[in-house]
């Protein structure tokens, strides 16, 4: 695939989906753009996958991209990716075998229940922390040092 | 605030549709999901009416789409959730956003969508398994899990103590025997008081003898009824606990397949060991202490008022402080006690990776990593020990100084009436007083402990009790017919199964097998031959069409006797731990040693079992003789042979094998298959070359059917498959050669 990360493309939409197309010709196809490492780098590589899960292209960034195809490709990632930043923590608690969450986040509030501590928390640093509840859906703290106090605490009691 | 949103539309967003629902159009169903179309969480609304569908909140209605042959709806999976895509004429659209909570529910309605755009009439969508709390909205732990916080304690107590009908008489025994313990502890700090105002101010030295005989009656009693009511709780308790792990271990045995699909089974062995074993340490240590300082709490309250009800109320004044300074300990302590837990396991599982891994570890010289990674773990369990036991000693030391304020309180006020000579307190009430206080304020610093502690082992019990009463396998329908000797034949008539409503594996599938044939599977995995198997054993029912064995329609025929008949061959062959003979006759465990030597040697097994140090009696497992794969499923091979079922289904029996194993295996199933009817699947296509008839798999339907010879001129699926193999083949035996 070395090749093909290297080719430029451009991307454009038909309605709702995105499709690709390489500047030295070939069709036009439907392409699914996602992040290689979601949990540890989101937003630093892209790559961009066909319907039959082939990968066509890889880019370091979307730098190398043209304005509107930087602003397609933008739109997408925010729409497929729904981890929730975790602004607040109203409440965490540790009871009868399971730690229940109450949180502000960028998406709004939500409360959520955490099965097990080792398998379900990961510490991508020390200070940022991603955290799936009990149907997989992920909470992300980006630092942990920058939230309020109490919010400070409220980890400290779970995690 | 969340809860589950049900197929209830809100009015507001009732209000917005209505105006443009036709004359003869009627709302069929709708679906919440919990983020809006910008992604925030909110409320947004799938509506399904006779001839189109809607996108609402309550603020709008964002889409209207017509219902036609040409629409197609398709879930797309996102991270952390999905959105439901609309494939029309114009192009693709963005119906709606949900987390993972809700993708059972979509799934299932985008399934209805498509039936209705087709114009059918499919059945409503099925209800998913509740996500959060239908009392209280609470997320639960698992999907139509109980919650913890609405566990009907009382409910379940009952529930409990009907357990314990057959052993009525040992629990009025207990009963009894804690009743005189109670009534025993109260008479030591009486007796004192008697002795200091009868025999020591009183001088009434005959009375004496009497009050120590009574201290040391009180004594004894004390020692034999402790003794008593402990044995029987301890015996009530492990009794009522193995009775409910026998009934749950019978119960899972029953249940259907699909309930093992959705869960893992470590979950399932939690519930059999963890949650009992919780349930029994409560039952034993923890209930006969909250009945035993409850009672005499309330003993001692009604004694103190006796003696003197002012010192008494003075006594009380703590109580509320008591009470609020534990449970506030308490709930600063289970965090850590949670917190305690997960350390210690994560420490677990790098010891067991360390050990495991040994191997790898040396290899890439990671051993320095490894030691920093135990000791950073080990140093973190270190502090959160250090820390419970801080805590726990501040909080002993501060209940105790609590307590002897009031004793001192006591001390205070009592004194100074009989200094002054109040004739209604003598020196004997103020000594049993103290004595009492003790009794009385010790058990309070656990009582908030004990309620926690009750909840949890309740909550585990109400779980197992789910599974008691989950629905088990239909073993006999009332109309099911016997068929003690099944000749073999098997027809599946546009047969249609899914695991998960919305995805069908398998789309209409319509095959005869004539009795004593063999069928061979080929086709990608993940084309859904395992789950014809699964359907053929009725591990499943289908979902419409009809399996029929000698004519007789899967589910009219006695489940036990039918599959009594079916041999199994599988992939990953489970062995019991048990010896190699009893795992051979594992189906007919009254076979003699004759017929299991000629099932081995038919297998190609009985050269390799006699070479093993103990034979036959070889323990297969993890403390025993291990086995190869191959050996393995030449085991299963045997086992199979031994239990001489009508029909076999061989699950690729050769695969992960090498060729001249193969080629063991091989002569072990041509024997195994004779005058059997056979369902063979298999990647490697050598090891259906004795299959009558074979048939390509794909995506759930039968893309070709025919012999081996008639499958190659065709020149399609399956000649591709043959074609790709030989290459693969030819490149095998050049590597042989060019290595020579």
């Amino acid at each position: 695939m070395a090749d093909a990360t290297r080719k430029p493309f451009k991307l454009f939409r038909k309605s709702d989906k995105v499709f690709i197309r390489f500047d030295d010709g070939g069709e036009e196809q439907p392409v699914r753009i996602v992040w290689p490492r979601p949990i540890s780098a989101p937003g630093r590589e892209l790559s961009f996958v066909d319907e039959k899960k082939k990968e066509l292209a890889m880019l370091k960034d979307l730098s190398v991209l043209d304005p509107d195809s930087r602003r397609i490709a933008a739109d997408e990632l925010q729409k497929r990716y729904l981890t929730a930043r975790i602004a607040r923590v109203v409440e965490a608690t540790a009871q009868f075998g399971r730690r229940f969450w109450r949180v502000e986040t960028d998406r709004g509030k939500r409360e959520f229940v955490v099965k097990s501590v080792n398998k379900d928390v990961t510490w991508i640093t020390d200070d940022h922390i991603l955290i799936r509840d009990t149907l997989g859906y992920c909470f992300e703290i980006e630092s942990l040092a920058a939230l309020d106090e109490h919010s400070q605490t409220e980890v400290d009691k779970v995690l | 605030m969340t809860s589950q949103l049900d197929g209830k539309l809100p009015d507001e967003v009732l209000k917005h549709l209505s105006p443009h629902i036709e004359k003869d159009e009627k709302i069929l169903y709708s679906q919440g999901s919990d983020l809006t179309l910008d992604r925030r969480f909110g409320e947004t609304y799938l509506v399904i009416t006779t001839a189109r569908l809607a996108v609402a909140d309550r603020e709008k209605v964002h889409l209207w789409l017509k219902l036609t042959p040409e629409l197609k709806v398709k879930v797309d999976e996102l991270f952390g959730g999905a959105r439901l895509v609309a494939e029309t004429p114009e192009g693709e659209r963005h119906l709606i956003y949900y987390t993972k909570v809700y993708v059972p529910e979509f799934a299932s309605l985008s399934h209805v969508i498509n039936e209705l755009a087709k114009g059918k009439q499919p059945p409503g969508p099925e209800p998913a398994e509740a996500a959060y709390c239908r009392r209280c909205g609470a997320p639960l732990l698992e999907r139509g899990g109980n919650c913890t916080g609405c566990v009907q304690r009382l409910r379940v107590f009952w529930r409990l103590l009907g357990l314990l009908q057959p052993y009525r008489g040992k629990v009025v025994c207990m009963m009894l025997s804690t009743l005189l313990m109670v009534a025993a502890q109260m008479g030591p700090p009486y007796v004192t008081k008697m002795i200091v105002d009868e025999v020591i101010k009183g001088h009434d030295y005959a009375r004496l003898s009497l009050w120590i005989g009574a201290m040391v009656a009180c004594g004894l009693v004390l020692f034999v009824t402790g003794v008593v009511s402990g044995a029987l709780m301890s015996w009530l308790g492990s009794r009522l606990v193995t009775d409910l792990r026998n009934r749950l271990h019978a119960a899972i045995q029953r249940l259907q397949m699909s309930y093992f699909q959705r869960r893992e089974s470590g979950e399932i062995v939690s519930r059999v060991m963890n949650d009992t074993g919780e349930l029994q340490h409560f039952l034993i240590d923890g209930l006969p202490y909250f009945l035993v300082n409850g009672l005499s709490f309330v003993a001692i309250a009604c004694i103190l008022l006796r003696l003197d009800a002012s010192l008494a109320l003075l006594v009380f004044v703590p109580v509320p402080f008591l009470i609020c300074g534990s449970s506030l300990f308490w709930s600063r302590l289970m965090p850590l006690f949670h917190k305690h837990g997960n350390q210690t396991s994560a420490l677990h599982s790098i010891l067991n990776e360390s050990i495991y891994g040994i191997k790898i570890v040396k290899a890439f010289t990671q051993e320095q990593k490894r030691v920093e990674k135990f000791d950073v773990t080990s140093d973190k369990l270190f502090r959160t020990r250090f820390n419970i036991e801080r805590t726990f000693v501040g909080f002993a030391e501060g209940m105790s100084w609590a307590m002897s304020l009031g004793v001192t309180a006591v001390w205070y006020f009592a004194a100074k009436r009989i200094a002054h000579g109040d004739p209604s307190l003598t020196l004997g009430d103020l000594l049993a007083f103290i004595g009492y206080i003790y009794l009385f304020f010790g058990p309070l610093r656990w009582f908030t402990a004990i309620v926690n502690w009750m909840t949890h082992a309740f909550a585990g019990a109400e779980r197992v009790f789910a599974v008691l009463d989950a629905q088990p396998e239909v073993y006999d329908a009332p109309d099911a017919v016997s068929l003690p000797k099944i000749r073999g034949a098997i027809s599946f008539q546009d047969v249609r199964f899914s695991y998960d409503r919305g995805k069908e594996v398998i789309k209409g599938i319509s095959f005869e097998i004539a009795p004593g044939e063999m069928i061979g599977l080929v086709g990608k995995s993940g084309a859904g031959k395992s789950t014809i198997i699964n359907l053929v054993c009725r591990f499943h029912d289908v979902d419409s069409g009809v399996i029929a064995i000698d004519g007789h329609p899967l589910k009219k025929i006695r489940l036990e006797q039918m599959r009594h008949q079916l041999g199994i061959v599988p992939q990953d062959p489970f062995l019991f731990n048990a010896s190699i003979m009893e795992n051979i006759r594992y189906g007919r465990p009254e076979a003699g040693f004759d017929d299991v030597v000629r099932a081995a040697r038919a297998a190609n097994d009985h050269d390799f079992i006699i070479d093993k140090e103990e034979g036959y009696d070889a323990v297969i497992g993890e403390k025993g003789t291990t086995l190869s794969g191959g050996e393995k499923q030449r085991l299963a091979i045997a086992r199979a042979i031994l239990h001489d079922p009508p029909v076999l289904i061989l699950d690729e029996a050769t695969s992960s094998v090498d060729s001249e194993t193969e080629k063991a295996i091989q002569e072990a199933i041509a024997y195994l298959i004779k005058g059997r009817t056979t369902i063979a699947i298999a990647h490697r296509l050598s090891t259906l070359r004795n299959a009558h008839r074979l048939m390509v798999i794909e995506d759930g339907q039968i893309v070709e059917m025919g012999t081996h010879d008639e499958l190659l001129a065709r020149d399609g699926h399956y000649a591709k498959l043959v074609k790709i193999q030989t290459e693969l083949n030819k490149m095998q035996s050049e590597a042989v050669v060019w290595k020579a």
